[in-house]
């Protein structure tokens, strides 16, 4: 009786997941806006060798990185509002994304999270591990699954340039800035990092215009790594482009990326430093009472040898005035590891902790896909 | 070998159709096997309502294109019902996989298309093999029945997977040793594949705690992984270097040991825990230099490989692509190969014989020794101190002649 019961409550919950494929009235209107965005756009199927990092851009454009063919996939999803924000938490979400996708929890990796501030619809990209399909599902406001559809998108796919003979295994981020999409990679060999500049209109195919910088990050003190960028946002200061990118344990540096030529290598500002054992996630930069703040949540991965806080997941608050250090800034601000906060302007986030993925809604409010004992729930939570 | 099972609730008689399939079942025809002997297709089991009253098969799962892993869901709206077009939706029809206690977790997202007395659901993704899924008609809302249709996908014989090769190859790597590359014979499932790792020092019995970058870095066809040791704790002075000290000690054996329950992207597992040995050495800080390293040249109008011998072990994905052969000016083209242990190459020229007169080299200068050094700057580099030291690595010789 239970299981006839789960059947029908189910069945009846199909009617909520299906394929969202935008009209064709909401597709014409989405290229048409979108044009100064993307260019030589295609229609059909878009197939991802392997899924990876997505943001959102302008004119409903969901940017999604292809780690398996290392190009940058910007799809016209049409969505384009009115505001509709989550309005309850929606729990076990992995659990109803392996439905969706016909497996096992198990079964469904879950690699990054990117909302529609327009909207509010939460974008998910997912990789089916049994057979590597990338997939992505949407989260509507009143907490609906569904599929966005890849068979019938309008879409634009960039290679991203490589030296020859090199490979690019990673793509740790990928960000609309002003007049461009900036991402970040690492090859399969070296463990050195590449930010990758695509002009805007992202055309289809067309990857001669974008050049590719290598990253030297300072840090630590004494030593210089060449640790690849794990996750980062545009940021501008004074009119200039800067990168400010999070790398493993985890300091935080800021690159200038305006006149720079293919092929240079740039030197990075240390930020701040805010504890090792940890591998940074996501960033955003939000604003509050005339105040910046560079919010980040990591992964502390010796959690259990020293804990932090109650979970391995955790995040942090960053005054964005901190941005303005200059040069190598080999007395970049560390945070106490043994303290909630401090130095002034860090500040250990409650609200982040168990939180795996975090991604920004609006000035006040945030995403976040929290840990649940192994589950996984979505829901809204206030910013500091 | 396609087999589906129809777990129907039948309560009326519609068609002949239905009453020819309950006889067979009460008759105790083996259809199952008369199909599985006869047509490898599906085969059908009607479960008989507690009522004994049966209806017509509104459901039917139909593989599209010959594969069993790809269908389509059929799903007839009896006219007895006189719905109207709006009454007729996909919410009627929910298709998704059942778990290993038989519960149906949920609706596989999809594409539907809708008529006067039918729907067709389309699954996005292909059914994934070994497991069993259900179609469930539910028209209990508009005065009909619930229906269901179970269907399965049959496990495939696929061979375990063979880890063929760990690089590097050698016994004796540097304590601040930074990756492997794990080579194998078939794509491996990629996505959380770290739990599959550990590292076991022989000396001390204990596991070493967390010594992997748990970034997956995969070869396009899936069969090379790059495992990288948290190069955080693998270099001087680096936070987690000072905190939690490095991974490797010099002098300790180790083994690097591979789960067996990993398995390949079509499901089957390794079988066997994989484990490779080594002892670590004294950390190298030193840049290869590769005007130190021997040089075997070809003879004129040979043939003949060229060899070039490193005095040190090398990156194995590095060395592929770890030298630009040149005659007058135009590149040579050929293959590499590598030499034992890593120590070197062996560049073979596709077609032809080497000409009169010199051959230029190049040797890659990002090309790194197994802690990251390379001829064109040390891993780790002093900030304080004089920028990097570029190894020389053009080189030209006269090529001998016989």
């Amino acid at each position: 009786m239970k299981r006839l019961i789960g059947i029908c409550l189910l069945s009846a919950l199909a009617v909520t997941i299906s394929i969202s494929v935008a009209g064709n009235s909401e597709t014409v209107a989405a290229e048409k806006k979108a044009k100064p965005v993307l260019e030589n756009i295609q229609s059909g199927s878009v197939e991802f060798k392997r899924i990876g990092r997505m943001s959102f851009g302008p004119d409903g454009v969901l940017l999604v990185a292809d780690v398996g063919s290392a190009s940058v996939v910007a799809i016209q999803t049409g969505d384009s509002g009115p505001m509709k924000k989550l309005s309850k938490k929606v729990e076990d979400v992995d659990k109803k994304l392996a439905a969706l996708l016909g497996v096992s929890a198990e079964d469904v990796q879950l690699v990054d999270m990117a909302v529609n501030k327009k909207s509010g619809t939460i974008y998910l990209s997912l990789h089916r591990k049994s057979d590597g399909v990338g997939a992505i599902a949407t989260v509507s406001g009143d907490g609906e699954l569904a599929l966005l559809s890849l068979k019938k998108a309008s879409y634009v796919r960039v290679p991203l340039p490589v030296k020859e003979g090199t490979v690019i295994r990673n793509i740790t981020g990928v960000e609309f800035t002003n007049g461009r999409v900036l991402a970040a990679g690492q090859c399969n060999e070296e463990f050195a990092s590449k930010i990758y500049s695509l002009p805007l209109p992202l055309t289809h195919g067309k990857s001669a215009e974008i050049y590719s910088t290598e990253t030297y990050h300072v840090a630590h003190g004494r030593w210089e790594t060449r640790a690849p960028i794990q996750s980062f946002v545009p940021y501008v200061e004074d009119g200039k482009n800067y990168i400010v990118g999070s790398f493993s344990c985890t300091p935080i540096a800021k690159f200038p990326i305006d006149d720079i030529e293919s092929g240079a290598q740039i030197k990075g500002t240390s930020v701040v430093e805010l504890g090792s054992g940890n591998r940074p996630v996501d960033m955003f930069t939000y604003e509050k009472d005339g105040k910046q703040w560079l919010v980040t949540n990591t992964d502390r991965f010796h959690h259990s040898r020293r804990p932090l806080g109650p979970s391995q997941y955790w995040g942090v608050r960053v005054d964005m005035s901190y941005l303005d250090a200059k040069d190598i800034n080999e007395d970049a601000a560390r945070r106490d590891v043994s303290q909630q906060a401090g130095p002034d302007g860090i500040e250990v986030v409650e609200s982040l902790f168990f939180a795996k993925h975090v991604a920004k809604l609006s000035n006040k409010e945030m995403v976040v896909l929290r840990d649940d004992e192994g589950a996984l729930d979505l829901e809204i939570a206030p910013l500091p | 070998m396609m087999r589906v099972h129809w777990t129907l609730k039948l309560r009326h008689f519609h068609n002949c159709l239905s009453v020819l399939i309950l006889f067979c079942c009460l008759c105790g025809c083996s259809q199952e096997s008369d199909v599985d002997d006869k047509l490898a297709g599906p085969v059908a089991r009607i479960d008989q309502a507690e009522d004994g009253m049966v209806e017509a098969a509104l459901l039917e799962i139909t593989p599209n294109g010959g594969d069993d892993s790809d269908v389509e869901v059929h799903a007839t709206i009896p006219v007895e019902l006189e719905l109207s077009e709006s009454d007729v939706s996909s919410s009627l029809l929910t298709f998704g996989l059942l778990d290993e206690a038989g519960e149906f977790i949920g609706a596989m997202g999809g594409e539907y298309a809708v008529g006067k007395n039918s729907i067709v659901f389309t699954p996005a993704f292909s059914l994934v093999a070994g497991n069993v899924y259900m179609a469930i008609l539910d028209l209990t809302r508009v005065g009909g029945g619930l229906h269901r249709l179970e269907w399965s996908v049959a496990a495939a014989a696929v061979d375990p997977p063979q880890l063929e090769q760990i690089f590097p190859t050698t016994g004796e790597l540097p304590a601040n040793h930074l990756k492997f590359y794990l080579i194998f014979d078939q794509p491996m499932r990629q996505g959380d594949i770290f739990k599959f790792f550990s590292l076991w020092c022989v000396d001390k019995e204990e596991f070493v705690g967390r010594p992997f970058r748990h970034t997956e870095l995969w070869s396009e066809d899936g069969k090379q992984l790059t495992l990288w040791f948290h190069p955080g704790r693998q270099k001087s002075g680096v936070n987690l270097n000072v905190e939690l000290g490095a991974i490797l000690e010099e002098g300790l054996e180790y083994e690097l040991r591979v789960d067996d329950q990993w398995s390949s992207l079509e499901g089957a597992p390794l079988g066997e825990t994989f484990r490779k040995r080594f002892r670590a050495i004294a950390k190298d800080y030193v840049q290869p230099n590769p005007a130190d390293w021997q040089f075997e040249l070809p003879h004129q109008h040979s043939s003949e490989p060229l060899l070039v011998m490193a005095n040190e072990h090398l990156d194995y994905a590095l060395l592929k692509r770890g030298l630009t052969v040149k005659q007058a000016g135009n590149e040579v083209l050929g293959r590499i190969e590598i030499m034992a242990d890593e120590r070197g190459m062996r560049f073979h020229r596709a077609t032809g014989q080497w000409s009169d007169g010199r051959v230029e080299l190049s040797v890659n200068p990002m090309i790194e020794d197994l802690a990251g050094n390379s001829p064109s700057r040390p891993f780790e580099v002093d900030i304080n101190e004089v920028a990097e030291d570029n190894k020389k690595v053009s080189f030209s010789f006269e090529l001998p002649s016989r």
